[in-house]
């Protein structure tokens, strides 16, 4: 079982992993858990200030049209780019638990957003959220 | 068998964990202080950098040869409490 928590923030569930990209060794990132989302995705500040990506490589005029996709949201349709990934989320009792998945990195406009936790993820899980509880644990299925 | 040692990774990982505890914890006071900046912290979480945008930040703190994650965590403070992603 893999705990989160709800930010104080911003009432929402965040959950910790070690994420590695090509290139990058893991780091800790935190993810907003986010059951309307089918992929997840590294926005800006997190590529820059956590897995040290510099700004340049999150400009779309940078990507190949095969590692770029478009993704439409409530916002409209937002550029990102498709990147190998590796996670390591760490269990209650020590365990770690790695999950290869090709996600998305946000462009540098994405900058001021969470990291997202897509179903691409959380499908490998059952999934609780009790708010009042402030519970958010993660069980594999 | 191959193994290796993940104590140390997880220290990092549990390190990250309070630092960002720490910017729940104060965020109201930075807030005042920083509204709907990029904050950069050092170890000893002092404010070493605030910009508006996250590019300023970056060169910033590449022109004073100060690594994130290593060195430097970051978070941006808005007064917005509200996402709709």
């Amino acid at each position: 079982m893999i705990s989160g928590y709800f930010s104080a923030r911003w009432g929402c569930p965040f959950v910790w992993t070690r994420l590695a990209i090509p290139g990058r060794p893991p780091q800790p990132v935190p993810f907003l858990i986010d059951t309307g989302s089918s992929t997840s995705i590294v926005h800006a500040k997190d590529a820059r200030t956590r897995l040290n990506l510099a700004t340049d490589a999150m400009q779309p005029t940078a990507w190949t049209p095969e590692e770029t996709v478009r993704r439409r949201g409530v916002a409209g349709v937002a550029l990102s780019r498709l990147i190998e990934s590796t996670f390591e989320f760490k269990h209650d009792d020590g365990a770690l638990q790695a999950i290869a998945e090709t996600i998305e990195l946000g462009a540098v406009d994405s900058q001021q957003l969470p990291s997202l936790l897509g179903w691409d993820i959380l499908s490998r899980f059952r999934i609780e959220l009790d708010r009042g509880a402030g519970a958010v644990t993660l069980v594999p299925r | 068998m191959v193994t290796r040692d993940v104590s140390e990774e997880l220290r990092e990982l549990e390190e990250a964990k309070a630092t960002w505890r720490w910017w729940e914890e104060h965020y109201e006071e930075l807030l005042a202080q920083y509204p709907e900046q990029f904050v950069a912290i050092n170890k000893d979480r002092e404010v070493v950098a605030s910009f508006h945008g996250l590019r300023d930040l970056s060169d910033a703190m590449d022109a004073k040869g100060l690594a994130f994650g290593k060195d430097i965590d970051a978070e941006f403070i808005t007064a917005n409490r509200h996402w709709r992603l």
